[in-house]
């Protein structure tokens, strides 16, 4: 027989013929599956079509934050470009405040009556006419030197001790207690509001530049503002427009009274020292040392610190700290050593 | 009704109503996968949320020979795993009652008549390690090795959570009181 024919012989034998499987093999093809867990099928069973409904809001944000996110970077341009402008303005009026300073501090001639300036701007300075008291003059030191000086002066003559010795130093100088008193009230009530007066220091500078006797015009200044009944400014005047050392020059080279005003007290040096914080001469920085000695590096130092200064100027404006941002420590040491003696005080500004 | 195909094909051309459409499709059943892995609500949505963005932004690279609902929950069960990642700290633990030889095999018979919440809530009770991998293997499909690749673990680890799931499940199942195993001991922290 020809292999063709066994094949034929097979092919019509068994094409088509069916083996149907075993009923134990059927119900083992009916399982889900040979190795499914039960408690994974009740799990599969429980949760196969089960939905949760989302929040409505859900799908808001889905569009908002993620499919048509545009209007929203839109508004972040916006909020971008009004911060920069924001800070660009603080910067330039920070700047302004700061440059105003510094000018009033690099243009040299008398620190000492220019803080007089700023202390009648400032409404718990006292006028010029305490200059004598106090004895300094330092120049070219910068503006926040040169308020401390001035507010340190202030208080050294508010005080009825230092005016004392003062008065025993310079016996000469008859003006110096009498505006002490008259401007002690007006210190007085004005030194709490602080912040809110510091501006007004900073704005006091400037006009200054242009006045040619300081003295004069604080007193005018003061006299158009309200001051304790029965206290005259105005007798001391003519006493003290001779004492304070006449307006300079800007290129003049500065010269430091550490003597009193009255040429006849030449021969007495008067060193006066302002340190920030609190009386400790070794431990804290001298802020001004109002000796014969020239403060010049003082300036300088600070103009590589400008645009720092400026950053800080502006951050300190922004969080409304107005007298801070004028540079102004919070405490200041004058100490002032007078013929041999050595007075000190602290200020609380 | 549109076809899948259809409504992919208007998502990629931008159409707001589509996108919609799809969301509704989806969003119910995907918030419940999301759910089976993250115990807080509010994580699910979350998740629920980053995946649906990420299925609009990848729906470009979807091939259409496979199923688009399968392609969406890997998606979603992916992102329930990130989202599990930074929510809770993946505790891998072990328990002496657990050992799989000790575990009874009897099948669930009135269980199956629980609803799915209940379900749902024997899910969550679940040690986080537990739940992922039981969720994994047994609810998404996930073999072993898979699961040790997205957990970054053991594949005999990863047997081992399953085991003591399914354990702790059938445990709750029959009625069993709340499992002393719930103080677990952390082994993994992925």
């Amino acid at each position: 027989m020809l292999p063709d024919n066994f094949d034929d012989l097979f092919r019509q034998k068994l094409d088509g013929h069916a083996t149907p499987p075993a009923p134990d093999l059927w119900a083992r093809l009916a399982l889900p599956a040979a190795d499914t867990d039960p408690v994974d099928a009740t799990f599969q069973d429980g949760l196969r079509s089960h939905t949760t409904p989302p929040r409505r809001e859900l799908w808001e944000r889905l569009e908002d934050e993620h499919l048509r996110p545009r209007p929203r970077r839109r508004r972040v341009v916006v909020w971008w470009q009004l911060s920069a402008a924001a800070v660009l303005l603080l910067m330039l009026v920070g700047g302004a405040l700061w440059s105003g300073s510094w000018r009033q501090a690099s243009t040299g001639g008398q620190v000492a009556s220019r803080g007089n300036g700023a202390g009648a701007a400032h409404p718990a300075h006292r006028p010029a006419t305490e200059l004598p008291a106090a004895g300094t003059t330092a120049a070219n030191i910068d503006q926040p030197q040169a308020a401390i000086i001035a507010q340190s002066q202030d208080v050294a003559s508010t005080s009825p001790a230092t005016s004392k010795k003062n008065q025993e130093i310079f016996p000469t100088q008859a003006t110096a207690p009498r505006p002490s008193t008259s401007s002690t009230p007006i210190a007085s009530t004005t030194r709490p509001r602080r912040p809110a007066t510091a501006p007004q220091a900073s704005k006091g500078y400037q006009p200054q530049r242009s006045r040619p006797d300081v003295a004069t015009s604080n007193l005018a200044r003061q006299g158009g503002r309200k001051t304790p009944a029965g206290q005259s400014l105005t007798p001391s005047t003519p006493h003290i427009a001779p004492a304070v050392t006449p307006p300079a020059p800007a290129h003049e080279a500065p010269i430091l009274a550490l003597a009193p005003a009255t040429p006849a007290a030449a021969p007495e040096i008067i060193e006066v020292e302002v340190r920030r914080g609190a009386a400790r001469p070794e431990a804290t920085p001298v802020v001004a040392v109002a000796v014969a000695a020239d403060t010049a590096p003082a300036p300088a130092r600070r103009r590589g610190l400008r645009l720092g200064g400026l950053l800080r100027q502006a951050d300190r404006l922004v969080h409304g700290e107005l007298a801070e941002a004028t540079g102004l420590p919070e405490t200041v040491t004058l100490q002032a050593h007078l013929g041999g003696r050595l007075v000190s005080k602290t200020i609380q500004l | 009704m549109t076809s899948d195909a259809d409504l992919i094909a208007a998502c990629l051309r931008g159409d707001p109503r589509a996108q919609r459409q799809l969301y509704n499709q989806f969003a119910g059943l995907m918030l419940t996968v999301c759910r089976r892995y993250l115990r807080r609500q509010e994580d699910a949505e979350e998740a629920l949320l980053l995946g649906f963005a990420k299925v609009f932004r990848a729906l470009p690279t979807f091939r259409q020979d496979g199923s688009f609902e399968g392609w969406v929950r890997r998606i979603m069960v992916n992102e329930a795993l990130m989202e599990l990642r930074r929510r809770e700290p993946l505790h891998l633990s072990f328990e002496d009652f657990a050992q799989p030889e000790n575990l009874a095999s009897t099948p669930a018979t009135a269980d199956t008549q629980l609803q799915a919440e209940e379900l749902m809530a024997l899910l969550q009770e679940l040690p986080v390690g537990y739940r992922t991998v039981f969720n994994l293997y047994a609810l998404e499909g996930y073999s072993h090795a898979e699961i040790a690749e997205a957990l970054g673990i053991s594949e005999g680890t990863s047997k081992s959570q399953l085991s003591k799931a399914r354990a702790m499940l059938q445990r709750r199942l029959n009625g069993g009181g709340r499992p002393a195993e719930r103080a677990a001991v952390p082994m993994y922290n992925f």
